[in-house]
């Protein structure tokens, strides 16, 4: 177990070290920023005092190596759009992020397993053929045009729920979160809607497959000889089989929901990291990108190794090494 | 579903729509505004940027403002005059104080003058260039003198907030990037960045205190976004409106559209200095623009009624002169002329071109407000008076570089007169290229008349603002009607929204003071 966590841990530096090189080489050919930060009128001289100001001046090895001994000391540098630290900037706004990723997860999963496994189970109702028919139509339909046609629907023609932002938020041990507040949890429905719909389809897709395989292995047939219920063989052993795939899933999906909830979160005006980091790239904010690309990779690191250590507990055979 | 259930089910969709329709019936205090862009420091010399500037200009106060026309108003200084031609005596108004409740004095001028001269990140360093010293005579009393005789100082000074020097220095630079502590109407409340940002009034305000109690920025960049949250009533106001969702707000009975022409003057510039053009072939082999009758046949032949028209649907006015009314240096004796392709066809014939000539017309494609869709109408109405325009739309990092190259010979581009006067055009667009005094920068066609040059620089070296006004329309007259040094095409306008129960107008500067507004009783 120690051993497989210090590979872990090599494994993850030398992530995160190839991605910081990859981002600060595709940051520093995309433009100048200080062309961008100052107005029209400024003279040539003060657009060169403010770039040696920033050190942007200097040879691209040189920003590297100073940019590299400051992240090993935890200062990813200081946002040039924001004059604040640039992880700061982030972290404050991952609550929100995860907040709806997660909400969007535990809404795809609770009606996600059951609708599958239904479809598995029963297939020739017309329950199962309209759930099968949905997965496919939420599948396909593209996020951001799901996300106008929901706020036009609910927010403008039948003023259910707002259309954006937060709403109120309230403090739980320091960190904002919106859904224990009415208001906040008005303002998360559309949105975690908006990203459920695709992994509801995903899931419900894969548990489907996964159930229809398991119901016609050997032991199945084994526990039906022997006189269980089928609520027990469904409930207990067959979902215990088709569980690893979702997981893996389910993790994985998880890390591209808080990585790339751009979309939903700018048609949402939603204050998480994806609006803020569009709008870094476009700023050509070197800083925060780099910081937040970094933050993003350490967290796909840790979901798979999380993803990893849940397998042991679904299927005794898997070791970790 | 039988018909007793269906309208059972519309029963209770009714109750709910008129359940949350009462809930969200807004508190007539305050004032929620959508915005298109989020301030992006509170620390005023930051970034000089509309939405951070005119943010700023809510919590903090100038020497001087501008009024909604861009007039130059007394503000933190009540009266100031010139000994000399290079100095200022500015009368500070007594008894502000800060919103922590110290008193505003003549250090805390001092002390933001020169933060904003020597601050390294300072974004507004080319404001206060010219100011040499900044001395403190009296608590009451500032003198600031400048490099050169320097007309436009307090149009610059309504661009220079000031900060109390002991909350600065207490606290660190870094401090006020989100804590504000200004003499203006509002105090900061509080800002979760790219949710909201709250503010309430100053009730202790030198002009009185505010009507609106509250305001709430919401950044909502996306513009679907911004029109869907004003038409369902979660906001009161939005800027930049895509023209786009114009009819769709129109026929919504809560709400309106407001609007009005912006500083931004859409225009063409042409090379004037270069016998051999790089996008020019002319029968002559020679650079035809170099004619003032073909120029003007130019200028006659474009249509630009039928642009604003169908081009940009009404929002935008076709423009006389180089500025809008609301900029010091308008003429109003200037009248654009009629769209007249006969007497543009004779010029071009007088100067030698009866087949005309083919050009090739540069233009970015994402920076003005359907920049590409106009030269596209540029080059059809020019095609009327036998010229063969060629339309080469590319980005805006790609565009503005190659006209800083000279690689085009007409294009089109636009300039706004942030501070409300004409000297920025004239010295930037109008005076001949010189590089070394500063001179030129943006007059990318190389336009050159030394009896223009002479009269701009008469206009900048006077502080008698009668005496300016008279040398830079006559400037103006001269590049204009007797050199058509460039094109005017048009002054977009901005577009906002708002609830029919908010009196609110739009100002030149882009700039929203919540102080103005009012909800209906």
């Amino acid at each position: 177990m120690l051993g497989y966590l210090i590979k872990r841990m090599l494994q993850c530096i030398g992530v995160l070290f190839c991605v910081s090189l990859v981002v600060f080489v595709i940051m520093y050919y995309s433009g100048d920023p200080v062309e961008m930060m100052l107005p029209p009128e400024a003279t040539e001289k003060q657009v060169e005092a403010l770039r040696h100001h920033l050190g942007l001046n200097k040879p691209f090895h040189a920003q590297y190596v100073s940019f590299l001994k400051n992240a090993l000391q935890g200062d990813l540098g200081t946002s040039f759009v924001f004059n604040k630290p640039a992880v700061g900037l982030i972290v404050e706004r991952i609550p929100a992020t995860v907040e709806l990723a997660v909400s969007a997860m535990v809404l795809a999963v609770i009606i996600g397993i059951p609708a599958g496994m239904y479809a598995a189970i029963r297939p020739a109702s017309w329950l199962s053929k309209s759930i099968m028919t949905g997965s496919l139509l939420g599948i396909s339909l593209p996020v951001f045009w799901l996300g106008i046609i929901l706020v036009l629907i609910f927010s403008v023609i039948l003023g259910w729920l707002p259309s954006s932002g937060r709403g109120e938020t309230a403090l739980l041990a320091g960190i904002r979160l919106g859904f224990p507040t009415k208001n906040g949890f008005l303002h998360l429905i559309l949105p975690s809607l908006t990203i459920a719909i695709f992994q509801l389809a995903l899931i419900i897709r894969l548990v489907r497959a996964g159930m229809m395989e398991v119901m016609l292995q050997d032991f199945i047939k084994f526990l039906k000889a022997k006189g269980l219920s089928e609520r027990r063989i469904v409930f207990v052993h067959a979902m215990k089989n088709i569980l690893i795939p979702v997981v893996t899933i389910i993790g994985l999906q998880l890390g591209n929901i808080i990585a790339f909830a751009i979309v939903t979160e700018t048609i949402f005006a939603w204050p998480g990291m994806g609006k803020l980091v569009i709008d870094s790239i476009h700023g050509l904010d070197r800083p925060v990108v780099l910081a937040y690309l970094l933050i993003v990779s350490l967290m796909f690191v840790l979901l798979n190794f999380l993803v990893d250590v849940v397998y042991t507990f679904l299927d005794p055979r898997i070791r970790l090494r | 579903m039988k018909p007793v259930k269906l309208s059972v089910y519309f029963l209770i969709v009714a109750m709910g729509v008129l359940l949350l329709g009462s809930m969200t019936g807004a508190a007539q205090q305050t004032v929620i505004h959508g915005a298109s862009s989020e301030p992006r420091s509170l620390d005023p010399y930051f970034h000089s940027e509309t939405p951070t500037n005119s943010m700023n200009k809510n919590i903090y106060d100038c020497l001087v403002d501008f009024d909604s026309e861009l007039n130059v108003l007394p503000a933190l200084a009540e009266t100031w005059e010139n000994p000399d031609n290079l100095t200022w005596i500015f009368h500070l108004r007594k008894g502000v104080t800060f919103h922590d409740g110290t008193p505003f004095t003549a250090e805390d001028v001092k002390f933001s003058i020169e933060r904003c001269k020597n601050w390294e990140k300072s974004g507004f360093k080319a404001t206060v260039g010219q100011v040499q010293t900044v001395e403190v005579i009296d608590e009451d009393t500032v003198k600031i003198t400048t490099k050169e005789a320097f007309g436009i100082l307090p149009r610059k000074l309504a661009q220079i907030m000031i900060l109390s020097k002991k909350f600065v220095e207490a606290h660190g630079e870094d401090y006020i990037t989100d804590h504000a502590n200004g003499t203006g109407p509002y105090k900061l409340k509080e800002w979760v960045k790219g949710d909201h940002l709250t503010l309430a009034a100053n009730e202790t305000y030198f002009q009185g205190a505010p009507t609106i109690k509250t305001v709430i920025l919401r950044p909502l960049t996306n513009d679907p976004t911004r029109t869907a949250a004003l038409l369902s009533g979660e906001v009161h106001l939005i800027d930049d409106v895509p023209v786009r969702d114009v009819d769709r707000i129109k026929t919504n009975r809560e709400v309106e559209i407001a609007s009005r022409p912006s500083l931004r003057l859409i225009y063409l510039q042409m090379d004037h200095d270069r016998v051999e053009s790089p996008k020019i072939e002319s029968p002559t082999g020679k650079n035809p623009l170099m004619d003032v009758r073909v120029r003007k046949a130019i200028y006659l032949g474009i249509d630009e009624e039928a642009i604003v028209k169908h081009v940009m649907n009404d929002f935008a006015v076709p423009a006389s002169q180089f500025y809008p009314s609301a900029v010091f240096g308008y003429d109003d004796s200037i009248k654009r002329p009629a769209y007249n392709p006969e007497k543009a066809k004779t010029l071009l014939k007088e100067a030698g071109y009866p087949e005309g000539f083919a050009i090739t017309i540069d233009s970015p494609n994402d920076r003005y407000v359907n920049d590409e869709k106009i030269a596209q109408a540029i080059a059809a109405s020019l095609a009327r008076i036998g010229l063969q325009v060629k339309v080469n739309a590319i980005p805006k990092k790609t565009f503005f570089p190659m006209t800083d190259r000279r690689e085009t010979s007409f294009f089109l581009i636009g300039w706004s007169c942030a501070d409300g006067d004409a000297s920025a055009f004239l010295d930037g667009i109008t005076h001949t290229y010189d590089k070394e005094r500063g001179y030129g920068r943006y007059n990318r066609g190389r336009y050159s008349n030394p009896k223009v040059d002479a009269l701009i620089e008469a206009a900048s070296s006077t502080v008698d603002q009668n005496e300016r006004l008279k040398n830079m329309q006559e400037a103006q007259r001269i590049a204009l009607l007797e050199d058509q040094s460039i094109i005017p095409l048009h002054f977009q306008e901005d577009i906002y929204a708002k609830s029919k129960k908010l009196n609110w107008k739009p100002r030149a500067d882009h700039y929203l003071w919540y102080y103005d507004m009012k909800f209906q009783e």
